[in-house]
């Protein structure tokens, strides 16, 4: 029996992702921001998350996809990284998988640029595939 | 049981390093006041009340190192002592040692092997120098605390030949049995605590303390660290020459065994009364939530504004009141120089008295930490490189023994911290001379450059850091590093110096980091906080009127306030990094009132456009996120009242991003010319005296252009004279400003003329043509003996010479004046 993983999965532009359930503090629905697109390209805005202020990065142009339709309210999905924490938004939160290593296969080289990067590998799920960020990555490419 | 010995230690801990600090402070003025017997006494209960705890708690090693530094002052107090800089020193080694084992026993729990037998030993040899008729060599065995005077009975040893203890080489290894009860081999024996997260530079700390280091060096290699040197710290030191690699491994070794990390640096002691106070504005403040919550439940609202109002002043209270508990006396930072001014006055021979005015003044912890290293840093550079060696004060008839004083107050809502010595002063033929080597200011810039603006040059990056500059001047060292570390926080500094009268260097303080009073404003649709530090005035341009009042000089937006330019900057196009406004893409705002913000920032003042001004508010100070720090208009954030953030706008970021300032107007070298302080590129209109001979004005300086015909000249006396907004106006040459034999042409048709304003009296001047508004960017060359030009400079390709405005304006205005005191007489 091979090592099983559990991961907070969500939805983005048809496809599915997963994180490590370990590293997300929180999942919230769309939460108004104070927008600074001016200052950072990544960063979205800013989350007032109980006193703490948080950075909201879209990940749809994190990974260089279509931006989000009118009307989609981007649900947001706070994950931590030791001190740094960051909202990450996403067109919808699914469900907590377990996922079996033995699923998991490493991203296809014919995937390009930026999402080669940050996406660690796939799990093959019965009837989608859940692709794996690589959250670290994810992290200090949007802190950079 | 653990938990509760724990908490026992913790507390001992605490306590022990506030004894300790107090120790280091009474040793220094002991020595300078040997009789006082309530020093003495005071000494003595400290040292007697730590033995007698850690006897209690079985801290054997330490015991005895307070014991033996005990006896001696016993003597001390007795009188069969006297104190002599010797003695001090052993007991200020005492101290030191006391402190280290203290860290250790944070640190792990343990004492650590060191025995410190060669300290002991030579207390132990200072004790036996009094009368032997007092002494018993027993005491050293006997720990009874505070026993009688011990009877005379056998001789005293004779002295041992122990060399000096500040140089104390490692003791040799004990037999493992006595390290057994030390080496907590069982855990219930020994209380521990916890270590606490520490950082790199924290190894160092002893060496910082002992004066051996400069903590601001540190900070220095910190921030290589951080800029990708993979050394570590300990190579860093050895390679700048710092520390021998014996030091470093010595470090490494302490800090391994003893995880220096401070609990008491940690800790807050707050007022009894004030803890009282803020817990029952607390069960207020519980009252009131559970009213509101009634009404919500009730849904009866009446008795709302009522109670709202009392949240109100329950809050407030209970802010100020936090707010208290975060503020501490200056002298929590002083406490710790006197010895730290003994130390350095020792090690290069010197006597230095330190005095201290306004110990009281109150600070926010976070804000003393910030400054603690800065100010230790001009401490020592007062002591170390201010003040000159006694045979130098001798001979310039100084009173022999130097002179700093710390002075601290309260001025404008900021604290005013003060630094002077009584020194020789800044070398500025030195700096000056260096200076000009290094190629930080060019020989033209120098030939004009006032004293203070040379005494100002210590805070130039480069400057402090090149060797050879450091090496003759010494002062300077990481003066840069100050100037950063305080500015950082929201402070200033700024240095005046006198040759052989001394120096002194002044800090100017936020009392607080925490909370800041601002004003918030709305633009695109977000709301911005601005620090009201740098908040000015408020100005609103009512629609309709924008066009009209929204001046241009060339592409520069200006409005009038009180005579004056003030040049405008759009929050929005910054924001967008767009372009700014044109006239006509002004004019499409007309049909809405324009809100001007006005800032000040380094005595200069401009204006920023929002689309609303909000309210006033205290706003509390969150840092910034990480990916967003580094923005340049950006200061921090913070959290509004309706639970969205807001921004906090940097104000010399946004002049930056606006053009107003210049980044090379940062260095402190003062005007090149007469006249405000121009940044690199400064606006200058160019004007003809006559055909081909071009002059260039500071535009700052010039209050309108206007164009006169001739009929509207009259004569008044013998001078040419308009009527100008109900004013008589002396109408002047240009030329013959410029050169007094010019041949005076007859007025043409429609004269051109730049009307300038000083005090309350305009002048016109008559030029041939207005040229064009270009940015000063060349150097422009002094020129000497031609009156009214300061200088010249090629600009767009052509030798344009510039105004010398002051004295141009003097004299125009002597010979009106002298005009006028003709025609009235006459």
């Amino acid at each position: 029996m091979s090592a099983r993983r559990t991961l907070c999965t969500f939805r983005l532009d048809g496809h599915w992702f997963g994180v490590e359930v370990s590293s997300v503090q929180e999942v919230l629905r769309h939460q108004p921001v104070t927008a600074l697109r001016w200052a950072n390209e990544s960063v979205q805005g800013l989350l007032n998350l109980r006193g703490q202020i948080v950075a909201a990065v879209d990940l749809r142009r994190g990974l260089g996809m279509a931006p989000r339709p009118e009307g989609l309210k981007a649900a947001n999905v706070v994950v931590r990284i030791g001190s740094a924490a960051v909202s990450l938004w996403v067109d919808e939160v699914g469900d907590v998988a377990e996922v079996d290593e033995s699923t998991f296969e490493r991203t296809p080289a014919t995937l390009s640029g930026v999402s080669q990067y940050l996406i660690r590998g796939v799990y093959k799920r019965e009837g989608h595939l859940l692709l794996a960020l690589d959250l670290p990555r994810v992290m200090s490419a949007v802190m950079t | 049981m653990s938990q509760q010995e724990d908490d026992v230690v913790r507390e001992f801990l605490v306590e022990s390093h506030e004894n300790l600090d107090q120790l280091d402070r009474d040793f220094v003025s002991l020595e300078q006041d040997p009789e006082s017997r309530e020093l003495l006494a005071r000494v003595f209960r400290t040292i007697h009340t730590i033995k007698g705890t850690c006897g209690f708690l079985g801290f054997q090693r330490l015991e005895a190192v307070a014991h033996a530094g005990e006896s001696v002052l016993h003597l001390l107090r007795e009188g069969s002592l006297k104190f002599t800089p010797e003695l001090t020193t052993a007991l200020l080694a005492m101290v030191d040692a006391v402190r280290a084992i203290l860290k250790r026993i944070e640190g792990r729990g343990k004492e650590g092997k060191e025995t410190y037998s060669d300290l002991i030993a030579e207390l132990e040899r200072l004790h036996s120098l009094a009368p032997p008729k007092v002494v018993d060599p027993k005491t050293f065995s006997d720990f009874a605390p505070s026993a009688p005077p011990p009877t005379p009975s056998a001789p005293a040893e004779p002295a041992r030949a122990t060399p000096a203890v500040a140089s104390t080489p490692a003791p040799p290894p004990l037999p493992l049995a006595d390290q057994a009860p030390a080496a907590g081999a069982d855990p219930d024996a020994k209380p521990r605590v916890r270590p606490l997260q520490q950082t790199d530079v924290r190894m160092f700390d002893s060496f910082v303390r002992s004066g051996r280091l400069d903590p601001l060096r540190l900070a220095e290699i910190e921030e290589q660290q951080r800029r990708g040197d993979p050394r570590r710290m300990g190579e860093i030191l050895v390679s700048m020459g710092l520390l021998s690699p014996d030091e470093v491994l010595e470090a490494l070794v302490a800090h391994e065994e003893g995880h220096e990390a401070s609990l008491s640096e940690g800790t807050v002691r707050v007022d009894v009364q004030l803890l009282d106070r803020l817990v029952t504005l607390v069960s207020e403040l519980v009252l009131a939530r559970n009213q509101i919550l009634q009404y919500v439940v009730s849904r009866d609202f009446d008795a709302m504004p009522a109670t709202s109002q009392r949240l109100n002043l329950i809050t407030t209270e209970l802010q100020e009141g936090i707010m208290k508990t975060r503020m501490q006396p200056v002298s929590n930072l002083w406490n710790k120089l006197p010895r730290l001014v003994r130390d350095v006055a020792t090690s290069c021979g010197k006597d230095v008295r330190l005095e201290m005015e306004g110990q009281e003044t109150e600070l926010d912890k976070t804000v003393l930490e910030a400054i603690r290293d800065p100010f230790t840093h001009l401490v020592r550079n007062a002591v170390d490189h201010g003040i000159e060696n006694r045979e130098i004060r001798v001979a310039c008839r100084k009173n022999p023994e130097g002179r700093v004083l710390l002075r601290a107050y309260h001025q404008d809502g900021q604290v005013c911290l003060e630094i002077s010595d009584d020194g020789a002063g800044l070398p500025i033929e030195r700096i000056r001379r260096k200076a000009v080597e290094r190629k930080l200011v060019t020989p033209e810039r120098a030939a004009q450059m006032s004293e203070r603006d040379w005494t100002r040059l210590i805070f130039t990056p480069g400057f402090s850091t090149a060797e050879s500059v450091t090496s003759i001047s010494g002062r300077g060292v990481g003066m840069d590093v100050v100037k950063t570390n305080i500015e950082r926080i929201g402070g200033s500094v700024d240095v005046q110096s006198q040759g052989s009268v001394g120096t002194t260097v002044f800090l100017k303080i936020p009392l607080t980091l925490a909370i800041v009073p601002a004003l918030i404003v709305t633009d695109s649709g977000e709301r911005f906080a601005i620090p009201q530090v740098s908040l000015q005035e408020l100005l609103r341009i009512p629609a309709g009127q924008v066009s009209r009042a929204v001046e241009w000089v060339h592409e520069a937006p200006v409005v009038r306030l009180r005579e004056r330019l003030l040049p405008l900057a759009f929050l929005r196009e910054l924001l967008n990094d767009r372009r700014p406004h044109t006239p006509d893409s002004l004019n499409s705002r007309d049909g809405h009132a324009l809100h001007v913000v006005v800032l000040q920032l380094d005595g200069r003042t401009f204006g920023l456009v929002v689309d609303e001004v909000n309210d006033a508010e205290e706003i509390v100070v969150k840092p910034l996120v990480e990916p967003l720090k580094g923005v340049s208009m950006l200061a921090g954030a913070t959290i509004l009242g309706d639970g969205r953030v807001g921004v906090i706008l940097d104000v010399p970021g946004v002049a930056r991003a606006a053009g107003l300032i210049a980044a090379a107007d940062r260095l402190p070298l003062g005007p090149v010319l007469r006249g405000p302080a121009p940044g690199k590129a400064r606006p200058l209109l160019v004007v003809e005296a006559r055909p081909g001979w071009r002059i260039g004005i500071p535009l700052a300086r010039i209050a309108r252009l206007e164009t006169f015909t001739r009929g509207s000249i009259e004569r008044s006396g013998d001078r040419d004279v308009v009527q100008y907004r109900g004013e008589i106006v002396p109408l002047l040459r240009l030329t013959r400003l410029l050169d007094a034999n010019a041949p005076v042409e007859p007025w043409r048709a429609s004269i051109p003329a730049v009307m300038f304003e000083r005090g309350n009296r305009s002048v016109a001047v008559a030029v041939a043509g207005i040229v064009d508004i270009v940015s000063e960017d060349a150097d422009p060359q002094p020129v000497v003996g031609r009156p009214g030009v300061a200088a010249a400079a090629v600009l767009q390709g052509r030798v344009v010479d510039l105004l010398d405005l002051d004295a141009v304006l003097k004299t125009a205005l002597a010979e009106t004046d002298l005009a006028g005191a003709a025609g009235a007489s006459s």
